[in-house]
């Protein structure tokens, strides 16, 4: 038996049915270009003040994956969509990003070219069929997946953080999954969902130490304020060896605020650090 | 989004920065019709125009006493958690006059004072709230305080003023997101915003820049940054390509010798962003596969540059176990080039420590010595700049002066070495506005022209 064919058997669906490898093995196929992005975890305040006292990022519960998981995205400040509710904590109130590069191998367990959040309720359904499953969107988990899957749909890491991909792929007819992929990103679903649909995300189920693997925390501006429990959070900043990148916090409850404000600010800190180029 | 037109009860708040004081978020319920909570969605004028459900779990719910009934197109409900953790809250005229009657009390809260002044949209208060942020972001980190200023309030602020130009009315709202994409470059005192092409030669005219520049200097003079010039370019691509990621782990086959060279120059671009732990997590590995490799010059080579680290870190002790380790290697081997190098490291870690005692007659009757004899003029350099440090540290001014004056300096111009130059000049400034020749200071920086960034930064200083 071959390799992939091992590979091919290896994971069961709940449903019985063989996860499908084709997307897998289209994006592995292709080659490594371009340069790589940081990941980025985002959290709200109260588990932010979990991770001061510990420098780690811990796996939570998933009801996803019914798993604790750790959850990043690949360069994009981007949060998953909870399943409960419109907004999540997140996404409403203050966010907290964490920009890390990991030195050493990360204990990836999966990755998705998609939030699965999104996947599972059903925002993304119309662009695929109902007989496609998130896991046959599954890529291997390495750091390299992200950047064959950047190369070959959207060109440049410059156009995937700015989320504009590719018109035209080569992809073969057969290729049902790549094809509803590209469809997806390129669809103008904006008023069902955002450009999150093209977040890549990742899953560890370790703990993630984050002194000297943390480029930057985006926070909001009075973490870093002359108070003690902003004092905590300095000396923590310093501890992990981070950029501190306050923004301007000012409740409006406008959701979108706070969330463009921290993808500009992040998109000119990669430029400043020559890892987008315009 | 909106559910439904009947109202929605107050339940309570969320401090959704766990800080105190700060600003909250009203939570809702629809009345006692299952345990979903929501936050209002606010209109253009105020006004509510949905309910949006949110998950508040880990969020402790801070009561409301008085439940109220907000329903569509009512005034949104405005909150804030005061020193003495009692909320006020209500409709945004209310609110803004109670903010605005406590605005003094927070001024001791440098960011948050800021939050509450461009809540207020007080242009005065910002003007003083930016000023006082930004030095006391400085207080707690340079570079904080630096990427505070240049990547998120000036581009903020370069965005707001574009936005309210006279000509943007005339703009369609695709065009105003053209705005958002807007990035600032700043060199010195010099910013450039760069954006999309249509955005910077349709949109804007030649004369909207001194108009831009002239309503961003209000700001920007508070912000580090007098006598800013501003100018405007279509973001392009860049030249230089970043560095590839894929080698965070040297592949099997390379000899022991190749992936402890591959790991210490990876430790080394860590080491130039900064992040030094995981510069001397890499280091350490180079250091066993060099063990094992039987590369025993290059294991001391890297001790050294561990020390480096180690210094960094402000774990000065290891810093001189590491270099005495090489040292002692060095000697055995009669490398005498590396031992001198090392004995100067050695020198300079301990004045980090600040273990002064006998330092001075060390670097002056043993190392300068061996470094002229070997020909060592950069070296020579870097001793005649630790002996000025030294004389600088004990209080001999003039003599530190002679020492990076008529000693370090020439060394350095004459290697062309302008990074140490500049460096070296900017010490001696230091010194020189330290007794008042504020004049001889200036000359001395804006000497030859030069426009490296370091010396534009000491001008900066010195003008401040």
């Amino acid at each position: 038996m071959s390799r992939k064919s091992d590979r091919r058997t290896a994971k069961q669906e709940d449903t019985g049915r063989v996860r499908n490898r084709r997307f897998s093995d289209f994006v592995e196929a292709a080659k490594i270009s371009g340069s790589s992005l940081p990941l980025t975890h985002i959290t709200d305040a109260y588990r932010f003040r979990e991770i001061v006292g510990t420098s780690k990022l811990v796996p939570k519960y998933c009801h996803v994956f019914d798993a604790p998981l750790l959850y990043f995205f690949y360069g994009r400040p981007a949060y998953r969509v909870n399943q409960e509710a419109q907004s999540s904590a997140i996404e409403a109130y203050a966010p907290i990003c964490f920009l890390v590069d990991p030195v050493f191998e990360l204990e990836l367990t999966a990755l998705y070219p998609f939030d699965t959040g999104a996947f599972h309720k059903r925002l993304l359904a119309g662009a695929f069929h109902n007989e496609m499953k998130k896991e046959d969107f599954a890529l291997e988990p390495n750091l390299d997946s992200p950047r064959k899957l950047i190369q070959l749909f959207f060109g440049s890491v410059d156009r995937y953080y700015s989320a504009k991909p590719r018109p035209s792929v080569k992809i073969d007819p057969f290729d049902f999954e790549a094809s509803s992929y590209h469809g997806l990103i390129n669809d103008k679903l904006q008023n069902v969902y955002d450009d999150r649909i093209s977040a890549i995300e990742l899953h560890s189920k370790a703990n993630f130490t984050l002194k000297g693997s943390t480029m930057a925390v985006v926070l909001p501006s009075n973490f870093l304020d002359r108070s003690a429990a902003a004092g905590g959070v300095k000396a923590f900043l310093k501890e992990i060896e981070a950029d501190a990148l306050p923004y301007d916090y000012v409740p409006r409850m406008r959701t979108d605020n706070y969330t463009s404000q921290i993808y500009s600010i992040v998109k000119s800190y990669y430029l400043k650090k020559g890892l987008l180029r315009g | 989004v909106a559910r439904a037109k009947t109202g929605a009860q107050l339940v309570g708040f969320v401090n959704p920065t766990a800080l105190v004081p700060s600003f909250l978020i009203p939570i809702f319920r629809y009345g006692d019709r299952g345990n979903e909570f929501l936050v209002q969605e606010i209109g253009k004028r105020g006004e509510i125009v949905g309910f949006t459900s949110i998950d508040v779990e880990g969020f402790p719910l801070i009561e409301a006493k008085d439940r109220a009934i907000l329903a569509l197109n009512d005034a949104a409900l405005w909150a804030f958690l005061d020193w003495n953790e009692t909320p006020f809250y209500g409709a945004l005229p209310s609110f803004v006059g109670a903010l605005r009657r406590n605005l003094a009390t927070y001024v001791d809260l440098p960011m948050l004072h800021l939050q509450i002044s461009t809540f207020l949209e007080d242009k005065d208060a910002v003007i003083g709230a930016l000023g006082r942020a930004y030095e006391h972001l400085a207080d707690y980190s340079r570079t904080a305080a630096e990427n505070w200023r240049d990547i998120v309030v000036l581009p903020s602020l370069v965005r707001e003023i574009i936005l309210k130009l006279p000509r943007s009315r005339t703009w369609k709202s695709g065009d105003a997101q053209l705005v958002r994409e807007l990035v600032l470059k700043r060199e010195g005192n010099h910013l450039t915003a760069q954006g999309p092409q249509r955005l910077i030669r349709k949109m804007l005219v030649p004369n909207d820049v001194p108009i831009i520049a002239a309503e961003l200097e209000h700001y920007s003079g508070s912000l580090g940054l007098p006598n800013m010039t501003l100018d405007f370019e279509v973001l392009a691509a860049r030249t230089t390509r970043p560095k590839a990621k894929d080698t965070s782990k040297p592949s099997a086959n390379l000899t022991d010798r190749q992936r402890g060279l591959l790991l210490l120059q990876q430790s080394r671009e860590n080491f130039d962003m900064r992040r030094f732990s995981a510069a001397e997590l890499l280091a350490a590995q180079a250091l066993d596969f060099f063990a094992k490799a039987g590369e025993w010059m290059l294991l001391y080579d890297t001790s050294v540059y561990i020390s480096d680290i180690f210094l960094e870190l402000e774990r000065g002790d290891e810093a001189i176990s590491e270099l005495e380790k090489a040292l002692r290697f060095y000697r055995e081997g009669s490398h005498q080039d590396r031992e001198v190098i090392a004995e100067l490291k050695i020198a300079q870690a301990r004045f980090r420590l600040g273990h002064f005692d006998g330092l001075i007659d060390k670097v002056r009757g043993v190392l300068l010595r061996k470094f002229t004899s070997l020909g060592k003029y950069k070296a020579s350099a870097d001793a005649f700049g630790l002996l000025g440090d030294l004389y600088d540290a004990s209080g001999q001014r003039s003599l530190a002066l002679k020492m990076y004056l008529d000693k370090q300096l020439p060394i350095y111009i004459a290697m062309n070495d302008k990074e140490n130059e500049v460096i070296t000049r900017g010490k001696i400034a230091a010194l020189l506005v330290a007794d008042g020749n504020h004049d001889q200071a200036r000359l001395l920086l804006e000497d030859k022209g030069d426009t490296v960034e370091r010396r534009r930064f000491d001008l900066g200083l010195l003008y401040e």
